[in-house]
């Protein structure tokens, strides 16, 4: 008998399988705690509340600990869960693959109640948590809180249009998609004239699960002649798309923490010019996913309710993370929304601040910063406006298709950084072209780059934050800004560009425990370290070396409990790939562009060991990795690097020593 | 009943038969001849011994205009200025002017004749003296020396559409390339100027040496002889300025339109419009062809022959030009005069063609007919039963009226015509590579329906989109940019109703269209870029003047609009030649699609569109296939639709309600007694199968057991979801749908309806059916629970599914089937299947 071909997916499945084996040996083996969903997503400040956070390997948690100090939270019960009902689409494809390969034994999930209690130092914002149990330490779940009265969908469905819940503005409302394909359905009342804004939050870019993307829609009433319960979309003006970095830890083979990925736009603004009430639901994307949390935030636009300056949907932290440093968009290195970051009249004693040649004060004199202001007409060499450097041209997109042109002068062998700021609206929704001509009009550099993907030979085009370039002649050169389309203008496409000298620094660093080598990204495989006594684990830190930096990275490691060491070891194998990165490209191939663009990098590889007596921690405590920029005589000042949760755990029993307390640990 | 299948089909013979069935034919009508006319009425000939053919035009007393030529004595009101044979072909002596005269049977007709001072014959001309002959022979038709790669070597353009080509080809030599400018082969010309008789222009078609072709000259014909003259002269091109002043600038045919009964015979002339304003017969000039040769024939002289009842189109080929004339072979003429009530203009056209064709209209549609109607073609949706009753119980003398209005404005509307367009614009995931951007786009389409977004509006963001949002997916099918050729060419069909993807390779084989006009538009969508952060899926649509990059290791060219032939990177020039305008700060798709939506075939195009969408068949059929060898069966028509959708800024709204109102819209689908076989004139409303989406909601509808649609990754429809609600097909696996014909929108969507085994399997088998007829809590069970009886269930079903009340023999069949079935339930289940069933319910009538 002749046997079936093996369908493309189970192919497909394979090939993705065998990718994994290439990390077989740095991958744990899934017996730490792992949290997949919460809801309500949040709580309001002030009274205690109740989350439920659904899970695997809950058994024994009896701790939460938040990363902050100003929160605190108690397990109350943890309960196995009977019925899962249908899977994600994800878990969907990542059983049916299991069960081909005969590795489908069902784990149970859990459900850990959890009651949540702030205190008059809480901050609202996003705050991350995770729970602590036997077998370790949990990846992070975040928590909305809001300084603002909060309340919970009503018991009652309210699926259809005629069973809409009623919801007062301004209003901040935790609910929850209980089935696929659900929709919740709210009414409320406006004002003639009266502009709302409408943003959802949801747990997939919290937590981990794409899938459960939520998705606002606005109506009015409607009474159809064909006797259905519905209500007419209104039609929504503004961007339908967001550019979001998301987690799709929960992708079974993709261990990338984050990647980027348009998703339907979580903020929604509508003017409604007639008085009267007006519906809207509240959905996951094509219903893809059940038992959901989402929290919807409704008031008037720009109202602190809604908040634009939200990176997405993300959400804004609580507590800054003292790692961050914004310098460019890079997925190699996860950091987003740098068109974002302000540019301050202090950005050259930012950039030396990381350099070593800051001062033992860290006080740097930077000289003054003009600004030129954009005014139309610019849009010729001949009407171009003067620029000083160092200086900020700032100005705004004025009609479609605008092209705002500054001149400027540079002597021979000025090394320029052109960085821009946008501070409303950054790309996706407003993208904004940079480029510098000489007097020929030949365009000597230009903020979009090159890269060479996959094996080298498949060309990403990326728009940058930050473009540099060497003049070797003297003379007059022009900056032109435009959006990259020729229909985005208005008062949000504003922009700031500052050209300034290069100053030779660290950029970003990042700290992980492996690389994806197919699309060399860092991954974390984990965000956390469990280390039994006599395990040893690898750390990378990765780093930016910007604007000609050539020196080395003096690397320290704070917080180490007794036991533990961490010790310098030769770049593992793909660290090479990593450094190169995807500037490297295939030799021969003509269609390389000069113009690729990206710092060279720096990996140091750390090796964490334990001894085989160490004592377990009772609670987790951030590892924080420092780094300094060195040179042959002169070492700067230590930058933060990134820092990791690390959790002893008591071997060979593998249960930790937990206190036996229901009250909130602190982070140390 | 111990069958299930064997009970439904009774119920369904119950049924049979209330579908509109033909009717009988009206008697014949005696051809008696009562007045004459003359074609042309006029002739205006040079002093050169020039000719000009006449017709005899006989109008019976059945209305119908016959051909009476043969059968017609000519005379000349004075001799000296002209010459007439008593085939009526006049011949120019001297200039002056006199009258043609005709008899027959006591009737007399008369025409003008004028004879001008010229002096001189016309300079010769190769595009008018030998291109003529190679068409009018069929040398350069496209299944022989005209077609792609031409024959044997030997290349022409099709209807000497590009003379200096087949100039070069003839006197130069060598082999055509498809790839390239240069020849190939032996460059041997193709006439022999030391001994012109041993031409190979003469000797093939003369078969003196073996051609495929076989014989298409004699030695002793007139054309041999201007082609062996010509090459005695020494084959010369001829003086430009004499091309100029003989290329014909229209072509006319008289009549342009025949009517004959079968095996009845009918002559055509044919004018040939040149530059200086004169008209000249050109009659046995040309070539003819039927489109349809069951329906009519014709001869090389333009004599046309009725075979069948039936419409068809006779093709007429000059140098360089197609025009046509529309045949209507009927078996009797219609002879009363009755009035028919016309509502607009639409009316009058379709009214005005019925009376030349000899067709009359079936009679107004019933209220129940144009209500069923009127919900499917502007919602798509089926009449709830309250509202049937409701409607058919009105004595508003304006209710269509207002139910028309009520419609436009429903959410239903939107919902119906969001799919139409989505379709149009292929909305999916595997046309937009993500299904957040699918859903973005259709989203686009749902605001431009729910806004009434101007039809050309909708075209010019669809074919300049950027960015992210809205249709810039169109420009990034799974994550790649298209290839200009592609990208134009679609836009161009979509929009222009024009296919012009032969013209990418070489010259279009049956249209005018050139491969240096196809490049030049194709290189309007040259500068389309991408621009990414990470990953897939996450690009920016832009025009970038450096160009896209090229894919995957590609070479640099790769991504260049480069003419195939000349291997020249292209620049965007429109097909008039008018200058681009250097596109610095904005995108060229721009001037494209100005260009566009500002041609007077774009408005044409789109009412021909939702015209077929209405009337279930276009103006021009196929509707995305705009020829001049596929000319429109009303062309007057199409012609004030489109200028009516213009003035009313390009409103779709306005031009589906002018469309509905008109009476030819409202007629019944019963034809009346004659017209049964009219396809093309309206004269009934033609029932169509209900799309595949609409069907499953009907189904749904009827059995108000709700449709669950999961998504290929495990996703789920809200409740209450629609078929033609769903975003993206691709999404939303049916095997009903596709069974039923559903695209997939990778490519324009051409739709299949045509009825397959499987459907009438699924029919009796098939999931969607047994499962809705089993399910609780469906419309059946709630009759039955409320405790209706049989007869007012069954007036329940047929108000759902065919909105109508039964007709009483329908009534005391059906009630009895049930009665006789042991179990009432099955009984009445077996009834609401043979609904499904029906014909009259799966079709749109």
């Amino acid at each position: 008998m002749r046997r079936k071909p093996l369908p493309v997916w189970a192919i497909l499945c394979f090939a993705l399988w065998g990718l994994q084996g290439v990390h077989a040996n740095d991958k744990p083996q899934p017996s730490d705690p792992e949290l997949r969903s919460h809801h309500p997503l949040g709580g309001s400040m002030g009274s205690p509340f109740e989350i439920r956070v659904r899970g695997k390997r809950l058994q024994g948690i009896r701790t939460v600990w938040f990363e902050c100090e100003d929160v605190r939270a108690r397990v109350v019960t943890v309960n196995e869960i009977t019925e899962t009902g249908e899977q994600d689409g994800d878990e969907y494809y990542r059983k049916r693959t299991l069960a081909l390969l005969g590795q489908d034994q069902k784990e149970p999930e859990f459900v850990a109640v959890l009651e949540v209690r702030t205190t008059s130092e809480t901050l609202p914002g996003l705050h991350h948590f995770r729970l602590v149990g036997p077998t370790g330490l949990s990846n992070s779940l975040s928590l909305h809180l809001v300084d603002q009265p909060l309340r919970n969908e009503g018991d009652s469905p309210h699926h259809r249009p005629s069973q809409a819940q009623e919801l007062r503005l301004p209003s901040i409302l935790n609910g929850t998609i209980e089935e696929k394909g659900e929709l919740d359905y709210y009414f409320f009342e406006v004002e003639a004239g009266e502009t709302l804004a409408f943003q959802v939050l949801s747990g997939f870019e919290l937590g981990v699960n794409y899938w459960a993307q939520t998705e606002v829609r606005l109506y009015e009433p409607y009474q159809s002649w064909f006797g259905t319960d519905r209500a007419r979309p209104l039609v929504l003006k503004g961007p339908r798309l967001s550019w979001e970095p998301i987690r799709v830890r929960s992708s079974w083979f993709d261990r990338r923490d984050f990647v980027t990925q348009f998703v339907l736009h979580p903020l929604l603004e509508h003017r409604f010019e007639k008085a009267g009430r007006y519906l809207l639901s509240v959905g996951t994307f094509q219903g893809r996913s059940r038992d959901n949390g989402y929290q919807l935030r409704v008031g008037p636009a720009r109202n602190e309710i809604v908040s634009r300056r939200m990176i997405g949907a993300f959400g804004q932290p609580a507590h800054a993370d003292p790692a961050d440093w914004l310098e460019r968009d890079s997925s190699t290195l996860r950091q987003f929304g740098s068109f974002y970051r302000r540019l301050t009249d202090d950005r050259l004693a930012e950039l030396r601040a990381r350099s070593v040649t800051a001062s033992s004060s860290g006080s740097d004199a930077s000289p003054s910063m003009a600004s030129t202001r954009d005014q139309e007409p610019n849009d010729s060499t001949e009407v171009a406006q003067e620029l000083t450097l160092p200086g900020f041209a700032e100005g705004r997109i004025d009609f479609p298709g605008d092209v705002d042109r500054f001149r400027f002068r540079v002597t021979a062998g000025q090394a320029l950084a052109v960085e821009v700021e946008t501070p409303r609206l950054a790309p996706p929704h407003f993208s904004p072209w940079l480029k510098v001509l000489d007097a020929q009009g030949e365009v000597v550099a230009n903020n979009i780059y090159r890269e060479y993907g996959g094996n080298g030979i498949d060309p990403n085009k990326t728009i940058e934050r930050k473009t540099l370039h060497t003049f070797e002649e003297e003379g007059d050169y022009w900056l032109l800004v435009r959006d990259v389309t020729d229909h985005a203008w208005g008062n949000e496409f504003q922009y700031r560009v500052l050209i300034r000298p290069q100053v030779p620094h660290v950029g970003r660093m990042e700290v992980s425990l492996g690389v994806f080598s197919v699309s060399s990204q860092l991954i974390e495989m984990t965000d956390r370290l469990n280390l039994k006594p006599g395990e040893s684990r690898r750390l990378t830190l990765v780093a930016d070396l910007e604007e000609g930096f050539d020196g080395g990275i003096l690397v320290e490691v704070d917080g180490l409990p007794a036991g533990m060491r961490v010790q310098a070891a030769t770049p593992a194998s793909w660290n090479g790939l990593l450094v190169e990165g995807i500037q490297y490209r295939p030799p021969g191939e003509h269609i390389v562009d000069p113009k690729i663009h990206r710092p060279d990098r720096r990996a140091v590889t750390l090796v964490l060991q334990t001894d085989s007596q160490i004592q377990s921690t009772p609670l987790p405590r951030f590892l924080r990795i420092r780094a300094r920029p060195m040179s042959a005589n002169r070492i700067g000042p230590p930058i933060m690097a990134g820092r990791i949760p690390l959790l002893i755990l008591n071997s060979p029993e593998n249960t930790v020593a937990v206190p036996d307390r229901q009250e909130v640990a602190l982070a140390p | 009943m111990k069958s299930p299948s064997l009970a439904r089909i009774l119920f369904a013979c119950v049924m049979a038969g209330v579908f509109p069935g033909a009717g009988s034919r009206a008697a014949a009508t005696s051809p008696t001849v009562l007045s004459l006319r003359l074609l042309p009425e006029e002739a205006v000939l040079p002093d050169t011994g020039a000719a000009q053919r006449f017709l005899v035009l006989g109008r019976g007393a059945d209305g119908l205009e016959r051909d009476v030529t043969s059968r017609s004595r000519f005379s000349l009101a004075s001799s000296g200025v002209a010459q007439v044979d008593p085939a009526g072909r006049v011949t120019s002596l001297a200039a002056g002017e006199t009258a043609l005269q005709v008899r027959m049977g006591g009737l007399a007709a008369r025409a003008s004749i004028r004879v001008s001072k010229v002096g001189a014959q016309r300079p010769f001309s190769f595009s008018r003296d030998v291109g003529t002959i190679l068409t009018k022979r069929g040398c350069n038709s496209s299944d022989c020396h005209g077609g792609v790669k031409g024959r044997a070597g030997f290349k022409l353009s099709i209807d000497a559409l590009h003379p200096r080509d087949d100039y070069r080809w003839i006197v130069q030599g060598g082999d055509y390339q498809v790839m390239s400018t240069e020849a190939g082969g032996a460059i041997e010309p193709r006439v022999d100027l030391d001994t012109p008789d041993r031409s190979l222009l003469l000797q093939k078609p003369t078969l003196e040496i073996p051609h495929g072709g076989g014989e298409r000259l004699s030695p002793d014909s007139p054309d041999y002889r201007v082609l062996l003259d010509w090459v005695r002269r020494g084959a010369g091109y001829g003086d430009e300025s004499a091309e100029r002043a003989s290329k014909i600038r229209k072509l006319e045919i008289l009549p342009s339109e025949v009517v004959l009964e079968s095996g009845a015979h009918h002559g055509l002339l044919v004018l040939a419009h040149l530059p200086d304003g004169s008209r000249e017969d050109v009659t046995d000039q040309v070539r003819y062809e039927s489109s349809n040769l069951e329906t009519a024939k014709v001869d090389s002289e333009g004599t046309i022959r009725g075979v069948n009842p039936g419409e068809t189109t006779v093709l007429v080929r000059a140098p360089g030009l197609v025009a046509s004339a529309r045949v209507g072979v009927i078996t009797d003429a219609v002879t009363d005069s009755v009035s028919y009530a016309s509502r607009n203009y639409i009316d009058e056209h379709v009214l005005a063609k019925m009376r030349r064709f000899h067709l009359r209209p079936a009679r107004r549609s019933t209220d129940a007919e144009f209500l069923r109607r009127i919900c499917l073609d502007l919602t798509g949706t089926l009449p709830p039963p309250h509202r049937v009753r409701e409607f058919l119980t009105s004595r508003d003398p304006d209710k269509r009226e207002k139910l028309v209005d009520l419609l436009l404005e429903s959410l239903e509307f939107t919902d119906y015509w969001t799919f139409r367009l989505a379709d149009l614009m292929r909305v999916g995931h595997t046309a937009t590579g993500m299904a957040e951007h699918g859903h973005i786009y259709w989203q686009w389409v749902r605001d431009s329906v729910a806004t009434n977004k101007p039809y050309d509006q909708m075209a010019r963001e669809r074919i300049t989109a950027q960015g992210y949002d809205g249709a810039s997916r169109h420009f990034l099918q799974n994550g790649v940019i298209p290839r200009p050729e592609n990208a134009m060419a679609e836009q161009f069909r979509v929009f222009l109703g024009r296919r012009l993807d032969c013209a990418q390779c070489h010259n279009h084989p049956y249209e005018s269209w050139s491969q240096d006009e196809f490049w030049g538009l194709a290189a309007f969508f040259k500068r389309v870029t991408r621009s990414e952060w990470s990953g897939f899926g996450t690009s920016l649509i832009y025009d970038d003047p450096d160009g896209p990059d090229p894919d995957f290791g590609a070479d640099p060219d790769s991504k260049k609009a480069i003419h195939p032939r000349t291997g020249q990177e292209v620049e965007p020039v429109l097909p008039d030649g008018s200058p681009v305008p250097a596109h610095v700060n904005t995108s060229p798709r721009q001037t494209f699609a100005r260009w566009v939506t500002n041609h007077p075939w774009f408005a044409e195009a789109a009412v021909n569109r939702f015209w077929d969408t209405i009337f279930g068949r276009g103006l021009v059929e196929p509707v995305d296939d705009f020829r001049s060898t596929n000319p429109p069966t009303h062309p007057r028509l199409l012609k004030a639709l489109a200028r009516d959708f213009r003035e009313q800024g390009y409103d779709l709204k306005q031009l589906l309600r002018r469309m509905v109102l008109s009476e030819t819209y409202q007629r019944s689908s019963s034809p009346y007694p004659g017209s049964e076989t009219d396809r093309m004139n309206y004269s009934h409303s033609l029932p169509r199968p209900l799309d595949a989406e609409v069907l499953l909601d009907a189904v749904t509808s009827v059995t108000a057991v709700p449709q669950t649609f999961e998504t290929t990754d495990k996703g789920m429809a809200p409740p209450g979801t629609r078929a033609i609600e769903l975003t993206m097909p691709d999404i939303f696996p049916s095997a009903f749908m596709d069974m039923y014909g559903r695209t997939d929108r990778a490519q324009v969507p051409e739709r299949s309806v045509e009825p397959s085994l499987n459907q009438a399997l699924h029919l009796l088998v098939g999931s969607t059916y047994t499962e809705k007829l089993a399910a609780e809590g469906s419309r059946l069970d709630r009759l039955m629970a409320a405790g209706a009886t049989d007869a007012e269930i069954i007036e329940e079903l047929y108000l759902a599914a065919l909105a109508r009340y039964p007709r009483q023999e329908e009534r005391d069949g059906l009630e009895q089937l049930i009665q006789r079935n042991p179990s009432r339930g099955e009984g009445l289940k077996n009834l609401v299947w043979a609904l499904l069933a029906s014909r009259e319910f799966a079709h749109n009538h």
